[in-house]
């Protein structure tokens, strides 16, 4: 069953309690020495608020809450100038003075109109020594080009300046967690000349984070970087390359072949590690016999190429929740709409899914929204930002598989102790 | 500085107490948001969430439709949702963007009852106000739209008005405070809101009395009293105190209503809700009549419960300089405000309020009847000798 005939159709939207991610201001906060000012009527900042509490990333975020008749006029201009002075003023006597300073907005400013371009030069004139951007907290735009999760993206790069000359260094883009350091990922770049990975949460200050503007290429993981990566080729010329994260053998060893001539460098060996990869699929296909997977687009960015790695391998797939066909998995869609129609596809927000009948079938649900809504027995505690990348992201990944089909899940205790943003 | 909050995080909002309104009524409710407003009432406002069969959407707004003012999409969709669930009741909740577009949310309710049959509600909620004016709404609505006058009164009848988990948490302080009524041979016409029916709100004035338990109740039970003649006490069971009832007594046989308040006095500083903190330092002030004992409230002061000096605040600088008076020494509020600098030398006894610290603290909330409530009494008269 799918919940309507052209499986990804327009209709309300249901918010599962599994269902979210970081939430932008989370992607903010990983600017080095940055410090944030949420400018916004106050329930637009609440989760956002609790989230970082939650996590201990409250202390660099204040609230300017506004209130009707600024709203109405429009008129908030000085006291977001004032508080960006008192929140500095703060900041700089506890000796944490920001080096980047970041005025969020919310979907209303869209409409508004604020000029805050305008304020971050009023502000910059003012404090020379930091820099103002401004980001947006805008779900209203998600159906088009610029979506929070690529605009966020974008402003983390921004404050990047252009360096001159380029190292050995790569940078990797696109997902806001560091790549598990067991990737294989860092030996083969390291026999392909690179001397540093980097990932912007490798840095704890502004100065070190500057080294990404040297690297000599960007390293797009995930489709919400591109546009960031687009962006840093034309502002701080660095090439970037899309690599994003796969699970089939063979389109991992694409990925490194690209990635190698983006260098200029010799591809080195991959078949060992295209063999360990396949095998852990095949192996860990034959252990499930009898339990199906259930594939999760909230926590694999392209749920169809990893459904026809799994079904290649000898897998049983279940089902797949996937709000939304992104251009780079449609040729994966594709091929299982053509090879397993019978594989039923999910939109994890259709209002129907509060009515869908749990499945009794023993599964193993790759991601908290499938595993929720499924009802599976087991559970993958994986979510969006998972560090899994190449053939050893599919060793790790079938070894989680594995380990989630011995247990049973508590998926209210898994949704206790991740902490989710929509 | 004004409405800067460098600490706390916001209080739920009033589109968030619409929906915790409407949860166990068997509609939809839809809030008329992109994403993340409807995100702060599942994943942050709502202990119910997990597990629940409550149908609480978001519509899914886009620029496109904010421009252009696409309401048939809304329509559509809706409509489209109902024909596979078949709701009792509809709400339709407005969040800042149809604010500020401008978007009439009672006359998409019109509409939409109008095409299905099926009862429904719009709210112009827009994320600037609290929950408790939500919850509050939503009730009044709900008594103007379904309850009708009796053929007769059902002795010892009461309505519980104000149940809701933000307030209460969900760990059980409702029913409790029914089964206290029930103990006590009152009979209990409707829970508003937690565990209510469109059943039971049809039938609240054949009631003899209102229990406001929160704030949120108080707008229902004023109504209440001018349409039906149903007097209310306001007041909630704290420990064992037993004030309430000897108040429900008194009212319904004078048929006057009353309020537990008091006059603000230096010494303690309640920071919660208005019922609930009025109930709770008069249960000190029963124990220890010398303690002195302040209210304050970030959300819903109503002037009619409202003691004495008692302290409406508006945001976190103005609890900042209350705290900063020195004229407190212990603070009975949520975990939270303990984290503000100004609270660093006041003795603290946690109060967990759900409706400010979500679910941080919401399964560690006290059960306000019994022994969790004695012991915050006791903690209180401690800090006060």
């Amino acid at each position: 069953m799918n919940c309507c005939d052209n499986i990804f159709c327009n209709s309300l939207h249901y918010a599962s309690p599994a269902h979210g991610g970081w939430g932008v201001l989370k992607a903010g906060q990983l600017i080095p020495e940055s410090y944030h000012l949420f400018i916004s009527p106050a329930a637009c900042g609440r989760h956002g608020s609790l989230a970082a509490q939650m996590e201990g990333r409250r202390g660099s975020v204040s609230y300017l809450h506004l209130k009707e008749e600024a709203i109405v006029s429009g008129d908030y201009e000085q006291e977001v100038l004032d508080a960006s002075d008192l929140l500095i003023e703060m900041r700089t006597k506890r000796g944490l003075r920001p080096k980047v300073f970041s005025l969020f907005v919310s979907c209303i400013d869209d409409l508004l109109g604020t000029d805050l371009d305008a304020i971050c030069d009023e502000l910059g004139g003012k404090y020379p020594d930091i820099q103002f951007i401004s980001c947006h907290m805008n779900p209203t735009t998600t159906d088009t080009g610029l979506p929070p999760p690529v605009n966020i993206q974008n402003k983390l790069y921004s404050v990047l300046k252009k360096a001159p000359e380029k190292d050995a260094g790569v940078n990797i883009i696109g997902v806001l967690e560091r790549l598990h350091p067991d990737m294989e990922i860092y030996n083969l770049l390291r026999e392909m000349g690179v001397q540093e990975l980097r990932h912007i949460s490798d840095y704890k200050s502004y100065d070190a984070y500057q080294s990404m503007a040297k690297s000599r290429l960007n390293i797009v993981v995930a489709p919400p970087g591109k546009y960031a990566a687009q962006n840093m080729q034309k502002n701080l010329n660095i090439p970037f390359i899309m690599a994003l994260t796969a699970f089939r053998p063979e389109n991992i060893s694409k990925t490194y072949k690209q990635i190698a001539e983006a260098l200029g460098a010799q591809c080195p060996e991959l078949a060992p590690y295209e063999n360990a990869a396949a095998s852990a699929l095949r192996e860990t296909a034959a252990e499930l016999r009898g339990i199906k997977i259930i594939v999760d687009g909230e926590a694999i960015n392209r749920p169809f190429e990893f459904a026809r790695a799994l079904i290649e391998a000898g897998f049983t797939v279940h089902s797949i929740y996937e709000q939304k066909l992104i251009p780079a998995d449609k040729e994966d869609f594709n091929w299982l709409r053509e090879n397993r129609p019978e594989i039923p596809i999910y939109q994890p927000q259709h209002p129907k899914m509060t009515t869908a009948e749990k499945t009794n079938e023993e599964c193993v649900a790759v991601g908290y929204s499938a595993g929720y809504l499924s009802g599976a027995r087991h559970v993958v505690d994986l979510g969006g930002q998972n560090g899994l990348f190449g053939y050893r992201g599919v060793i790790k990944l079938m070894e989680m598989i594995k380990k989630a089909a011995s247990e049973e899940a508590d998926m209210k205790k898994m949704l206790q102790d991740t902490v989710l943003v929509i | 500085m004004k409405n800067l909050w460098i600490t706390l995080p916001a209080y739920a909002p009033d589109y968030s107490g619409i929906c915790s309104a409407f949860f166990d009524l068997g509609g939809i409710s839809v809030v008329h948001d992109a994403s993340g407003c409807t995100g702060n009432y599942t994943g942050y406002d709502e202990p119910r969430w997990f597990g629940t069969k409550s149908k609480v959407f978001c519509s899914g707004l886009r620029e496109i439709d904010a421009v252009m003012g696409n309401d048939e999409k809304l329509l559509a969709n809706i409509i489209s949702a109902g024909e596979d669930i078949r709701p009792a009741v509809y709400s339709v909740i407005g969040s800042p963007v149809p604010m500020v577009i401008g978007s009439d949310m009672k006359g998409i309710a019109r509409e939409l009852e109008a095409r299905t049959g099926v009862p429904s509600f719009g709210f112009d909620t827009n994320g600037l106000h609290l929950y408790d004016e939500g919850i509050s709404e939503a009730l009044c609505a709900l008594i103007r739209r379904f309850t009708a006058k009796p053929e007769k009164r059902i002795s010892e009848g009461i309505n519980i008005l104000g149940t809701n988990p933000l307030d209460f948490a969900n760990n059980g302080n409702d029913l409790m405070l029914a089964q206290s009524l029930e103990e006590k041979g009152y009979k209990i016409v409707g829970k508003m809101m937690m565990g209510a029916s469109i059943e039971q709100i049809k039938a609240l004035a054949s009631a003899e009395i209102n229990l406001v338990v929160s704030v949120s109740g108080l707008a229902a039970a004023k109504l209440m009293e001018a349409r039906f003649g149903i007097p209310y006490v306001a007041g909630n069971i704290v420990g064992n105190s037993g004030e309430v009832f000897g108040m429900l007594e008194q009212t319904r046989a004078d048929g006057r209503s009353r309020v537990i308040t008091d006059k603000a006095e230096d010494g303690i500083l309640i920071i919660g809700e208005q019922v609930f903190a009025n109930s709770l330092r008069r249960a000190i002030k029963n124990a220890c009549p010398g303690a002195g004992v302040t209210v304050a409230l970030m959300a819903g002061c109503q002037k009619t419960l409202q003691g004495a000096g008692d302290v409406a605040l508006t945001d976190e600088d103005s609890v900042r300089r209350l705290l900063s008076r020195g004229k407190f020494q212990t603070l009975i509020a949520d975990p939270l405000f303990g984290e503000l600098p100004e609270a660093e030398k006041l003795k603290l006894i946690p109060l967990p309020h759900a409706a400010l610290s979500s679910k941080l603290y919401w399964d560690s909330a006290p059960h306000f009847i019994g022994c969790d409530g004695e012991k915050i009494i006791s903690a209180a008269i401690e800090s006060a000798k």
